[in-house]
């Protein structure tokens, strides 16, 4: 028979012996079963190994001084985080596969969310999951949006109040790279999560102790850039593109950010593999791609995206450490570096990480549209095309945020060329979207008003983009404030908006309560119109030349700076109904019904929240995602026997 | 086209070639740089026409038709414009006699290809629906009972549909004369074949004939 | 909720989701690679630093060109050992396994000692930060699979593995496969050209 590590904590089923049962931990054995009383002493001693190892191999090699803090730090940031992950079991299920030993019999018995308490453990269920990441990603979202807030009570008016430029450089920093990293690629992880093993009718993700272990990565890399701020020498202070050589003489901090990217990077990554692995190989059976609803199309093209680009940011992180620890000289002009190298480098992954930042938005609001309008949606094979376009069309426009950055004069033309032409898959889903809506039977609730909003500000920020990407406007404008409004445009007022839509959207789902639907509009109206008195003018003052990641500005900005922070103060205001709505309802919000919006997909036809192992039996797919308005139109039976493979002779 | 990457063996041919290539280009880099550049630009063309030309296509998996409640006999019709062909309907009132048989008529929602990828499918599902109604009208006055659907555009994927919603027990696929086949409808026998575990009796309808002679078989 | 497990699981495809990852990943990998090897060729070529390696330094090429020659014969071990398994030979599994590791260990090892007797070290012009930089990266890719190695070894002694399951040992194969690849293509670019 098997021998369980903690015997004592597993009983077997007696009629089904390959399943195990769950039993409580009891005495000393609660510190050594993974989980948070593990974490405690497992964090601390995975960090004395850390600093035992630096220390020890700089004293063997007489490396002066013993005590370096940038290669103490590097390590630690390493082990201190890989010890809260022991300690809390992410590698308990490898770790004895690994030493032969036979695996523990698959426990379903704790499968999903019971309590609260099981939110806060390893849990391989992708629903839980999904919860797990869009709560802490909007958490992020407010803390982000706070450093933001905080450095607008700065920028209010000319002259330095509040922080100094260090320290204003840093809540910059932290703002951006918490928004980017922490909040709008995992968010969309997160509502992937959730949604799409329902929506391929599968039970789970291809791997979900892999998926388990990724969310958790999100919060290390979150509270690494949170402490970073408060190191002793300021916080990260370069930007989040944290260009070579300012970055590799930044304090102590910017180790902080370095390897923050690394985590968030690495979590990123292994979910990408995830979905990709689900959505190849555990589709429902008569779901072909051309069946695939658009949401989990976006998300395979991300998922490419992802896997393909974001090792390239760990490289340039990789080489801004290695010039700092080790003092190489990969971007040092006197010895040899080539210092362009590093935006190229860092480009590369970055500008598919905008498409990885809206693809998946692009997803939920063609589900959003097509079941709010009560239409099928307007092309769909183009609109799979065109996501398929733009990936494989994003990898050719990194050096357009390069300009003016020095670089070899002679790329600048084919870069606009290739960014001018990136416009028209995007036109194609713009215009895909007008003509879903177009003569539809129209239901404006929250999620369908901030996809309308989406369409709105993204179609303006993509219009700034397009002049951006004209070589001789960007000369003009790069570096101001005409940036900063293109990038909200499209990332507040498309990527967050999705957000919102999608969190709206599938709420009652992943709850099982209704939202309050009146907050939410108001929710929306604030968000709206804040958000656009904040934006809208930093058009203006950019290219007036406000240039921006500056304290301190030109007394002729003063006024329209005035009016901007104040704009953010009421954008700012209108987060706090959003969490009110959310955790209220949560808490006392009405039952919501398993088809609140009558919606053709697999995740509708079961209950809100759906059951602990999504379905009964596999679904059959037999029609299209977006039949709405067709008579007799099904996507999807149940309980019908399966067609049986016959093996081949 | 068959994706290569499916165990360690493939990995490992991949491994071999590899470093065949390589040592090639090394080689041919010791006699002359562009030796070596040659080398790469014809092992990537060889690649490439390996890649594009030989992948064999995968034989697809065959299917059985799940059970169906006892009693009865059901027939798929698949058909296209053919569905009012005389040809077609005698060979469903011969099969259908005798025992009860319940027969469901398909018709595919074929579209031109620029509309199928634009997916502006309206006009082709109405056609469809219209063939249908004459087609189930004329069935169900020979007394055999009779549902019909308009299915996805690509027949197969239509039969496969109705292989989970209707559990048939043969199939009928009534094409045009050879020749004369809509481009989604090319290979659709043979493919029907290789498919389903499925009895499949092909009808060739020739609507022309049939038009020329209101009264001859 | 009146069932206690999973549905079973249907497959899309034909092709294992373990195999599918395992080359997803390693195309993660091979990107990684690529930024290194984005930085060689700027801080090489488009620097226009000639010679290379620039004087004093020289690269150890035939020292790394056994090396290439070990690892290259641990894939073949590796395969062997997963032929082995597939036909039942657990005697097979077992010797290709352990021969694997030990030629892994071998090529880890000969790259320690080389980088102690190179005679520069990472602060020396770009040079040296490319040339550890790859190398570097590649030797954590061999520390990695031969963690990976171990642990399928420790298991196939262990009795683990059959004709009919033998996963474990087929994605750590392909892994291993990658590392060799990239090998080739490392030493071709640092120590060759």
């Amino acid at each position: 028979m098997t021998t369980p590590a903690h015997e004592d904590t597993h009983v077997d089923h007696t009629d089904v012996p390959e399943h195990g049962v769950y039993v409580p931990p009891s005495g000393w054995h609660r510190w050594t079963y993974p989980g948070w009383l593990r974490v405690i002493w497992a964090t601390p001693l995975f960090g004395a190994l850390g600093l035992g190892l630096v220390v020890l191999l700089r004293w063997a090699a007489s490396w002066d001084p013993i005590w370096k803090w940038s290669s103490i730090a590097t390590v630690e940031l390493t082990a201190v985080p890989l010890g809260f992950l022991v300690g809390l079991g992410g590698f308990d299920y490898w770790a004895r596969y690994c030493s032969g030993k036979p695996t523990l019999p698959e426990d379903h018995s704790r499968h999903g969310a019971r309590s609260w308490r099981d939110y806060f453990r390893i849990n391989t269920d992708h629903k839980v999951i999904g919860v797990q990441y869009v709560v802490t990603t909007m958490t992020f979202f407010v803390i982000g949006g706070f450093l933001a807030l905080l450095f607008r009570a700065e920028l209010a008016h000319p002259g330095d109040q509040y922080f100094n430029p260090q320290t204003f450089n840093a809540l910059v920093t932290d703002h951006a790279s918490l928004m980017i990293f922490l909040v709008i690629i995992p968010a969309f992880a997160g509502l992937g999560n959730f949604v799409i093993p329902l929506m391929i009718g599968a039970a789970d993700m291809a791997f979900p102790r892999l998926n388990a272990l990724s969310y958790w990565l999100l919060p290390i890399a979150g509270i690494m850039l949170l402490v970073g701020l408060a190191i002793p020498g300021g916080g990260p202070s370069a930007g989040w593109t944290c260009y070579a050589p300012l970055c590799q003489h930044q304090p102590l901090g910017d180790v902080f950010f370095n390897m923050a990217v690394q985590w968030a990077g690495a979590s990123s990554i292994m979910t990408a593999l995830n979905f990709l692995v689900t959505i190849i190989t555990m589709r429902a059976p008569g779901m072909t791609f051309w069946r695939m609803p658009l949401l989990v199309w976006a998300n395979f093209t991300t998922s490419m995206l992802v896997v393909l680009a974001t090792p390239f940011i760990a490289g340039s992180q990789f080489f801004v450490m290695f010039d700092r620890v080790m003092h190489t000289n990969f971007f040092e002009a006197g010895n040899g570096g080539y210092v362009i190298g590093y935006q190229h480098i860092f480009w590369f992954y970055s500008h598919p990480a905008v498409y990885i930042m809206i693809l998946p938005g692009f997803g939920i609001i063609s589900e959003v549209v097509a079941v709010m309008s009560r239409k099928p949606i307007f092309g769909y094979r183009l609109m799979a095309l065109s996501l398929l376009a733009i990936l494989v069309l994003g990898f050719s426009v990194w050096a357009h945020h390069m300009f003016v950055a020095g670089m070899a004069g002679w790329l600048r033309v084919p870069i606009m060329v290739t960014t001018l032409l990136i416009a028209v898959p995007t036109g194609i889903k713009v215009f895909s979207w007008l003509a879903t809506l177009w003569e539809g039977r129209i239901h404006f609730t929250t999620s369908m008003l901030f996809a309308v909003g989406f369409i709105f500000c993204f179609v303006i920020g993509g219009l700034s983009g397009i002049w951006l990407g004209a070589v001789p406007i960007d000369i003009q404008a790069n570096q101001s404030y005409y940036i900063v409004a293109h990038i909200h445009y499209v990332l507040f007022g498309g990527s967050v908006f999705t957000i919102f839509a999608g969190i709206y959207y599938w709420y009652p789902k992943m709850t099982g309560r209704m939202y309050n639907e009146r907050l939410g509009q108001l929710h929306f109206w604030l968000t709206f119109i804040g958000f656009n008195l904040t934006f809208f003018p930093m058009h203006y003052i950019g290219l007036q030349g406000m240039p921006r990641r500056v304290a301190d500005y030109a007394n002729r900005f003063g006024g329209i700076n005035e009016f901007i922070s104040i704009a953010s103060f009421g954008l700012g205001a209108s987060t706090l109904i959003f969490l009110y709505n959310m955790i209220w309802s949560w808490a006392h919000g009405p039952a919501a019904p398993n088809n609140p919006w009558r919606g053709l997909g697999i995740e509708w036809q079961v209950s809100s929240p759906p059951p602990i192992f999504n379905f009964e039996e596999v679904p059959q797919v037999v029609g299209s995602p977006y039949e709405y308005g067709v008579p007799g139109a099904r996507h999807v039976i149940f309980g019908a026997p399966q067609p049986e493979p016959v093996p081949a002779d | 086209m068959r994706n290569p990457f499916r165990s360690e063996a493939e990995a490992f041919r991949l491994l071999l070639g590899f470093v065949v290539a390589a040592a090639l280009i090394v080689i041919g880099s010791r006699i002359n740089v562009w030796v070596g550049v040659a080398v790469a630009v014809v092992e990537a063309g060889v690649v490439a026409w390996v890649v594009l030309f030989r992948g064999r296509k995968e034989r697809p998996i065959m299917q059985a038709p799940p059970p169906h409640p006892p009693g009865e006999r059901r027939i798929l019709v698949i058909a296209n414009e053919t569905v009012g062909g005389r040809a077609l309907l005698s060979e469903i009132k011969q099969r259908a006699a005798g025992a009860r048989t319940s027969v469901r008529v398909v018709t595919p929602a074929l579209n031109s290809p620029v509309k199928h990828w634009t997916s502006d499918e309206d006009e082709a599902r109405a056609a469809a629906q219209q063939r249908l109604d004459k087609s189930l009208a004329a069935i169900r006055s020979a007394g055999i009972e009779a549902t019909g659907e308009v299915g996805d555009g690509d027949p197969l994927q239509a039969i496969e549909d109705a292989l989970r919603t209707f559990a048939p027990d043969e199939l009928i696929i009534s094409t045009h004369p050879e020749g004369r086949s809509h481009w989604l409808e090319r290979g659709v026998v043979s493919g029907a074949r290789e498919r389903f575990a499925l009895p499949v009796t092909h009808v060739v309808v020739d609507l022309d004939a049939e038009l020329k002679s209101p009264t001859g078989y | 909720m009146g069932y206690d497990y999973p549905p079973p699981i249907h497959f899309s495809s034909r092709i294992s989701p373990v195999i599918v990852g395992i080359f997803l990943f390693i195309g993660s990998e091979i990107m990684l690679f690529g930024s290194f090897f984005t930085v060689y060729f700027f801080d090489r070529v488009v620097n226009h630093t000639h010679p290379w390696p620039p004087p004093p330094y020289e690269r150890p090429v035939f020292v790394a060109g056994v090396n290439t020659l070990i690892l290259v014969t641990s894939s073949f071990t590796m395969h062997w050992a997963t032929q082995s398994i597939k036909r039942g030979n657990r005697a097979g599994l077992q010797a290709g396994m352990v021969l694997t590791f030990l030629l892994g260990l071998t090529f880890l090892l000969t790259q320690v000692i080389e980088y102690h007797r190179i005679g520069f070290n990472t602060s020396d012009t770009s040079f040296a930060a490319t040339f550890f930089g790859l190398t570097g990266l590649h030797g954590c890719h061999v520390f990695v699979g031969l963690t990976i190695l171990l642990a399928m070894t420790i298991r196939s002694f262990r009795g683990h593995f059959s004709p009919e399951h033998h996963h474990g040992i087929e994605v750590g194969g392909i892994y291993w496969h990658f590392v060799d690849v990239m090998w080739i293509i490392v030493y071709t670019t640092v120590y060759l050209l």
